[in-house]
């Protein structure tokens, strides 16, 4: 018992901690005089300055990933010190995710049937472990008697047997005994031709979904000819597609936004996830950086979500978040699930109800409070 | 106080609706078999389709009102009612007025005339009883039902008003907890009610106080005796049955809210379904790609009787949904951000849409597309819950 009370008091002591509880000494709502135009063009920023450059930066350690993938499979390379380039670039690659997956929407989506992110990190669907489902699957296809065995088994691979996860198994463990053992590895992708196929057709599907998300952002946004950037700025996603929500640009951050922490407060991320690279904290300090950059800006920002705030007398809301966020640093940097999943729900919170009200937005009355 | 059948039985028979009465208020004998049968559907058709559709809207106390829009001139008007309404019905056999119920735990209702776009009417629950929303006419609109809780004892209740005093003259028993929407089954007497099974109070707003035993029913009641007919229960004792629509031939589609807090297991679960005479309740299946974006809540639900289609919105997952009502299949789904309100447009060509942005989109009945041309926007209006279409004068 008592070695689980540190962390029980901790917990109490976040949920009752002053900072951490935002005080209802904001502005009012009589207060607040946000124009539609600054927060269009605090939005339009964020994208500019922060989405854009998660989604490219993204796509480019996927093809990272592959050509290093290229490289390791050629005759005299696959050696361990090799594996532990190629496995720290699958881990650059999922920090960059984890960058980007806050930002779940627009190109993110596509479909809302087959989501494209789906295809790239299943578990953030709903936190469903697919370990063992793409074990099974890797163990089938390195079976193959053939290769048309082997593409007839890779042709059946759902959402929730390929993406990063499917690559991290490929390169943290062999099929044979799950060893992760380096030695074993690399012996394993010498001894099995299969295991390098294997590695390369899981890694051009990822790029494929890169290439979809950042190709959505920047260019060619569900074959409309134009980018869900500038679909979404200039307001004109209604007109251009019939099936879109029709939410602005500041409303889908912001909802997204808090749809990470929901999911973050919620499923076993910590302990699900990245494991076998052991790299879930750092990647979640991604997310956690790129949750301050949407809020501060950057160096090109004029005027930013916190500004924003400040000028309609949030300002105690701006400390408050601020402060949140580095609880939730701390827990990160302590690797602490249950601390972590406190502060990313109080941050949900944040992002439900004081932001949009700070910023004088509103997300739905039907949204917010149906009966 | 529970009303005993005896007690019951006198209030029916002083208001004639006794099975002894020389002329039952709600029984076959005054109205055939079809709600339709009710209508004055001369009346309709004289009317140069004057189509109107009706939404509690607003977004603070100061602006709460019956919001209406007249979708031929692209208009929209109001009447302030200074609470948060949530469902509206019109009388069958006096069209030009509608009903909406004060949202839970409110204790409102009032009556538009559409004639004059003035308040004609207004009620309060007595003491002891809060509305959950809805209600619902007899057939003959002599009678306004009304989904309420008895306070001190957490009780559903239907409550019976006169349908032009709208004064409170009996009530009897939803058998469930936390009644919420109410419809006149098609043979003009039965009442059937989503008990959504959480006891609320007033003093705690809107928090659930029985998560753990919370049970939710279909329940078929007797409008005329009150007794009741048939409960049905869904697989899954933590959805609520909250709203629900009833096609001509007495199929019941129902949208749920999935309370999931109180589940012992994080396994999906359908968040609408059908109720067909005689059998038991089959839920809806979708893709699990739209049953997480659903965010275990559908807020409305509407039937397309010549399409055979059951409409259901999510607000949270910004999403309406279609299902066949015979085959049970998904026909399709339509992205909308915070869409709620959802009605049949009087001509049966669309599904109308609304959110409480002040947007409203039409959906072809047929197609399952938007109509772009046919999109409004009032931003000055905030469509809330539920929304109906009539036919105005």
């Amino acid at each position: 018992m008592t070695k689980f009370l540190p962390t029980s008091v901790l917990l109490i002591s976040v949920l009752l901690s002053p900072a951490l509880l935002l005080s209802a000494c904001g502005g009012t709502s009589s207060s607040t005089s946000t124009g539609e135009t600054e927060l269009n063009i605090a939005a339009t920023e964020v994208i500019d300055n922060t989405i854009i450059p998660a989604a490219t930066q993204f796509q480019q350690q996927v093809e990272d990933l592959v050509s290093e993938s290229q490289s390791f499979c050629a005759a005299g390379n696959t050696t361990e010190v090799n594996l532990a380039k190629l496995q720290q670039q699958w881990i650059n690659t999922n920090l960059a995710w984890y960058e980007l997956l806050p930002y779940r929407f627009g190109p993110m989506i596509n479909s809302e049937v087959l989501p494209t992110y789906i295809f790239i990190d299943n578990y953030r669907q709903r936190g469903n472990d697919a370990h063992d489902t793409i074990r099974g699957k890797i163990d089938a296809l390195i079976a193959a008697s053939s290769d048309a065995a082997y593409n007839a088994e890779l042709s059946t691979l759902g959402a929730n047997s390929q993406g990063l996860l499917a690559l991290e198994i490929t390169l943290f463990e062999d099929a044979e005994n799950e060893s992760q053992v380096a030695s074993d590895i690399t012996t394993e992708f010498l001894n099995s031709s299969r295991k390098c196929q294997l590695l390369a057709d899981f890694g051009t599907k990822l790029l494929s979904r890169a290439e979809d998300v950042h190709q959505g952002w920047t260019t060619n946004y569900r074959e409309t000819g134009k980018s869900y950037r500038d679909l979404i700025v200039n307001n004109q996603l209604e007109d251009a597609l019939d099936d879109e929500a029709g939410e602005s640009a500041v409303k889908k951050i912001t909802i997204s936004m808090q749809e990470f922490y929901d999911y973050l407060g919620k499923r076993n991320v910590t302990t699900n996830a990245a494991q076998l690279s052991d790299s879930i904290w750092l990647a979640l300090d991604s997310s956690l950086k790129t949750t301050e950059e949407l809020l501060a800006g950057t160096e090109s920002t004029s005027i930013s979500f916190d500004a924003i705030m400040a000028n309609n007398r949030f300002e105690q809301t701006v400390l408050d978040i601020k402060a949140n966020i580095q609880t939730l640093r701390t827990a990160l940097e302590e690797k602490n699930t249950i601390d972590t999943q406190a502060a990313a729900a109080i941050l949900d919170g944040n992002f439900k109800r004081e932001i949009p009200e700070a910023l004088d937005i509103n997300l739905g009355l039907n949204f917010s409070d149906g009966d | 106080m529970k009303l005993s059948r005896r007690v019951f039985s006198q209030g029916l028979l002083k208001l004639g609706m006794g099975a002894g009465a020389s002329a039952p208020l709600l029984s076959h004998s005054a109205f055939d078999t079809s709600f339709e049968s009710a209508f004055d559907f001369g009346w309709f058709s004289s009317k140069d389709n004057n189509e109107r559709w009706l939404s509690a809207q607003g977004r603070d106390s100061e602006n709460y009102s019956l919001g209406w829009i007249n979708p031929k001139l692209e208009s929209s008007d109001k009447v302030t009612t200074k609470f948060r309404g949530h469902g509206l019905c019109q009388n069958p056999a006096k069209p030009e007025q509608v009903i909406m119920f004060s949202r839970r735990p409110g204790t409102q209702g009032i009556r538009l005339n559409i004639t004059t776009n003035e308040q004609d009417g207004h009620f309060d629950c007595v003491e002891d009883r809060h509305m959950h929303g809805h209600g619902c006419y007899s057939a003959d609109g002599k009678w306004l039902f009304c989904a309420e809780t008895k306070i001190s004892t957490g009780e559903g209740k239907i409550t019976v008003r006169d349908g032009e005093t709208l004064e409170l003259v009996n009530e009897f028993s939803s058998f469930g907890i936390g009644p919420h929407e109410i419809a006149l089954m098609p043979d003009g007497f039965t009442i059937v009610v989503a008990n959504g099974g959480l006891l609320t109070h007033p003093d705690s707003g809107r928090k659930v106080l029985n998560l753990a035993s919370m049970r939710s029913t279909l329940s078929y009641i007797d409008s005329r005796t009150g007794k009741l007919i048939s409960e049905h229960l869904l697989p899954e004792t933590k959805a609520s049955i909250r709203h629900l629509d009833v096609a001509k031939d007495g199929t019941v589609a129902i949208a749920l809210q999935v309370q999931r807090k109180a589940m012992a297991h994080d396994e999906l679960t359908p968040l609408a379904a059908i109720h067909k005479p005689g059998q038991e309740i089959k839920v809806l299946e979708a893709p699990e790609p739209l049953m997480v974006k659903l965010n275990d809540y559908m807020g409305s639900v509407a039937i397309h009787n010549e399409a055979r289609l059951a409409a259901f919105t999510s607000p949270k997952g910004d999403l309406a949904m279609f299902w066949h009502l015979d085959d049970l299949t998904l026909q399709g789904y339509h992205s909308f951000h915070d869409v709620c309100g959802l009605t049949i447009s009087q001509d049966s060509k669309y599904f109308v849409l609304s959110n409480s942005a002040g947007k409203i989109r039409q959906i072809d009945a047929h197609t399952l597309k938007r109509d772009k041309a046919k999109s409004l926007h009032f931003p000055n209006k905030s469509w809330d819950n539920h929304m109906i279409s009539v036919i105005g004068l």
